[in-house]
């Protein structure tokens, strides 16, 4: 069986994190995804603030981010973790329903892994999020100091 | 320095001045000299005339003592004695008048004679006294005397001679003096006179040049359509042209009446008064604007250039009236905030849009993609319980919302081809509609299709958007062509049209009826129903959109059931 390695998902949609969530279950790549609802969370995850102080150890494989969300967005998100020495080494794919050029552009600039449109049909969609989740959660090699859910210690 | 004319003038005139003083020194040198001939000549004349009279008296002494000596007559005694007097005193005159030195040789010579002569005929005397007749008688008759009279008459000639040569020589030389200085003075004159007559031309024709100039001065002067004005540091008009009086509407009268001050606008005295000093202290106005009041009371912008002239206390301005042309820079620069402001306006209206269709794609189609989701997730959560009605049900429910996402796709992509910066290359359409045909590959499997490209031209444009239309058009054509086997596609150049080339793709497929054309290309017109030919109606105003932005136009000929031809213009590429 296959180690798999914690995923944060960063989604403000509750619909969106369930239809990311199914489909992540669908394909068995479930069992540590941690999600939060805005960017701010998701800062205060990766920095171990507030509600986050004293969770568990590692860092996430793989950061799946929606790039329109309330108080901060995605990309001040990205911004942040690429330019902090510790977080930059994290892959980020940034999932959103925009294909905008300029949010293309910046998230690229701002040294984004991977780009995902989210696709309207649901098909797609699942086909995605599994490719997504399969790839940067299994296959990919994280960076020294990931957490690999197998080795995650039992409480 | 090059000497001006004036100077050549003077000097032309003071040269004539000095041949004329010259001419006259001569000739009065001339006339000393000659006034010096004369009294020479006088005076030798008058030297003769004392030789002749000591000759005569000599010759009397002689013939007194001589009759003493015949008769013993006391009585002749007396004028001898007299006669030796009159020659002393000849002789005395003779040595006081004469002065050349051969004359005085001459003198000499005859003096000691003529003391001889006297001491011979005195001893006659004496012997005729004291000897009797007879001794006396043989000292006359030996000749003696004789002899000193012909030498003194020799004597005499000889020196009348001299005097004569000495005279002619004297008057020889005054003569060709005379002559010399006449021809001299006449020379100068004549020169004088010629300069005199040249100058006075040069002169002459100088002033007649001065008189034209002035007058094409003068004539310039009152036919400029500029203002021109000579005005005093004191503040007025000394003299103002015609073009003053048009523009502003005085005469020239009340013009040069009041201080020109009092015609400059208010606000513009200060101005005004600065450069006047500016003039005042020789520095030059190159360009200097102000307003003067007219008659009626209104306004005119005058754009001014002045040069001071210190030794006249005047300055030269000329003056061209811009109100029109402030009036229009007024104007222009008024158009111009409108524009900026149109420009920001229209800045942010497309900010606005920007933001919008980033909304609409980002919050629009999140729902959809809900629906869809959660209709997939009802479907394998019921996992073949639901009846075949509402099985259908959900499809229809997948199904509008696939589409409603396609919607909004291309609404995004049509209003994002009228926002988006527009490239300006050369562009290959024949690599294009290669590429275009490649990228159609999976819409066009399992049918049979015959494509037909001619060579097409380069054109100036934006590839990626050149290549979209080709996309729509293309695609459309083998979209409408579906139903027939084979179906054939044709791309082609026909013709020119306003410097563009006209480009066409014809297909052989469903056509349209000719009398809907004009609806083709507006945003969700669609000629088909839904259930014939998928699609959302946006291709081909996408299509028009994009060549529009490229200076062309799109139309399109077809009939219903036999085909339909999409042309469209765009600018050739420069060749080489």
């Amino acid at each position: 069986m296959n180690s798999f390695k914690r995923i944060l998902l960063v989604e403000d949609s509750p619909r969106d994190a369930e239809l990311a969530l199914d489909a992540l279950a669908a394909n068995h790549l479930a069992n540590e995804v941690v999600h939060v609802r805005d960017g701010a969370d998701a800062l205060d995850y990766l920095y171990r603030r507030g509600p986050f102080a004293d969770r568990s150890n590692g860092e996430p494989a793989v950061v799946l981010l929606d790039l329109k969300m309330p108080k901060v967005d995605g990309l001040e998100v990205l911004r942040q973790m690429k330019s902090d020495p510790q977080l930059k080494v994290i892959p980020v794919v940034v999932m959103t329903s925009s294909r905008e050029e300029g949010d293309l552009l910046r998230s690229y600039e701002l040294g984004v892994n991977a780009y995902v449109v989210k696709p309207v049909r649901f098909g797609a969609f699942v086909d995605a999020v599994k490719q997504v989740g399969a790839f940067w959660a299994v296959t990919n090699e994280p960076p020294p100091g990931s957490l690999r859910s197998s080795e995650r210690p039992r409480s | 320095m090059k000497p001006t004319r004036t100077h050549q003038l003077i000097a032309g005139f003071a040269l004539a001045l000095g041949l004329l003083g010259a001419a006259a020194l001569l000739q009065s040198r001339q006339t000393v000299r000659a006034d010096e001939t004369a009294a020479l000549v006088a005076r030798t004349h008058e030297v003769q005339a004392h030789l002749n009279r000591l000759q005569s008296l000599v010759l009397e002494v002689a013939t007194g003592a001589r009759s003493f000596v015949l008769t013993g007559e006391p009585m002749f005694l007396k004028p001898f004695e007299a006669n030796l007097e009159a020659v002393a005193e000849q002789q005395r005159s003779v040595e006081q008048l004469i002065f050349f030195d051969e004359q005085k040789a001459d003198l000499r010579v005859l003096e000691p004679l003529i003391a001889r002569r006297i001491a011979v005929s005195r001893r006659i005397v004496e012997l005729r006294q004291n000897a009797g007749f007879e001794a006396a008688r043989q000292a006359v008759t030996s000749g003696e005397g004789e002899a000193l009279t012909d030498a003194i008459r020799t004597q005499l000639a000889r020196m009348e001679v001299t005097q004569q040569t000495l005279l002619d020589q004297r008057s020889a030389a005054s003569l060709g003096e005379g002559r010399k200085t006449v021809l001299l003075t006449i020379g100068a004159t004549g020169l004088s006179v010629a300069l005199f007559i040249a100058v006075l031309t040069l002169a002459m024709r100088e002033n007649r040049l001065r008189q034209r100039t002035q007058l094409q001065l003068d004539r310039f002067f009152t036919l400029s359509l500029d203002v021109l004005c000579i005005a005093g540091m004191d503040g007025y008009f000394k003299r103002v042209n015609p073009a003053f009086n048009q523009t502003l509407g005085y005469t020239t009268d009340e013009l040069v009446a009041r201080p020109f001050l009092d015609f400059v606008h208010p606000d513009d005295r200060a101005a005004t008064l600065a450069e006047v000093e500016k003039l005042s202290c020789g520095v030059p106005t190159i360009s200097f604007e102000n307003r003067y009041q007219c008659q009626d009371g209104s306004w005119r912008w005058l754009s001014w250039k002045a040069q001071p002239v210190a030794e006249e206390g005047v300055v030269y301005c000329t003056g061209r009236d811009i109100t029109e042309r402030k009036e229009a820079d007024a104007e222009i620069a008024q158009l111009t905030a409108d524009l900026q402001q149109r420009a920001a306006q229209l800045k942010e209206a497309n900010k606005e849009l920007e933001s919008f269709s980033y909304s609409v794609s980002h919050d629009l189609r999140a729902p959809l993609r809900h629906v869809h989701g959660y209709v997939e997730m009802l479907h394998r959560a019921t996992d073949g319980q639901l009846s075949e009605n509402a099985q259908r049900y959900l499809k229809t429910i997948t199904d509008a919302s696939v589409e409603m996402g396609q919607l909004i796709d291309d609404l995004l992509a049509f209003s994002r081809m009228g926002r988006t910066e527009m490239k300006q290359t050369q562009v290959r359409l024949d690599e294009l509609v290669q590429e275009t045909i490649g990228g159609l590959e999976m819409a066009s499997t399992g049918r049979t299709i015959v494509w037909e490209t001619a060579p097409l031209p380069s054109v100036l444009g934006d590839p990626s958007m050149l290549k979209q239309v080709l996309a729509n058009l293309v695609g459309n054509a083998l979209k409408y062509s579906r139903m027939r086997d084979p179906a054939r596609i044709e791309i082609g150049c026909t013709g020119e049209e306003d410097g563009r080339v006209i480009l066409f793709v014809r297909d052989n497929g469903a056509g349209f009826d000719m009398q809907y054309a004009h609806k083709l290309f507006g945003v969700f017109q669609r000629l088909h129903r839904a259930e014939e030919f998928e699609g959302t109606g946006i291709g081909l105003a996408t299509v028009r959109r994009i060549v529009a932005r490229h200076g062309g136009r799109v139309w399109a000929e077809g009939a219903v059931n036999e085909g339909a031809t999409f042309y469209f213009t765009l600018k050739p590429a420069p060749s080489a």
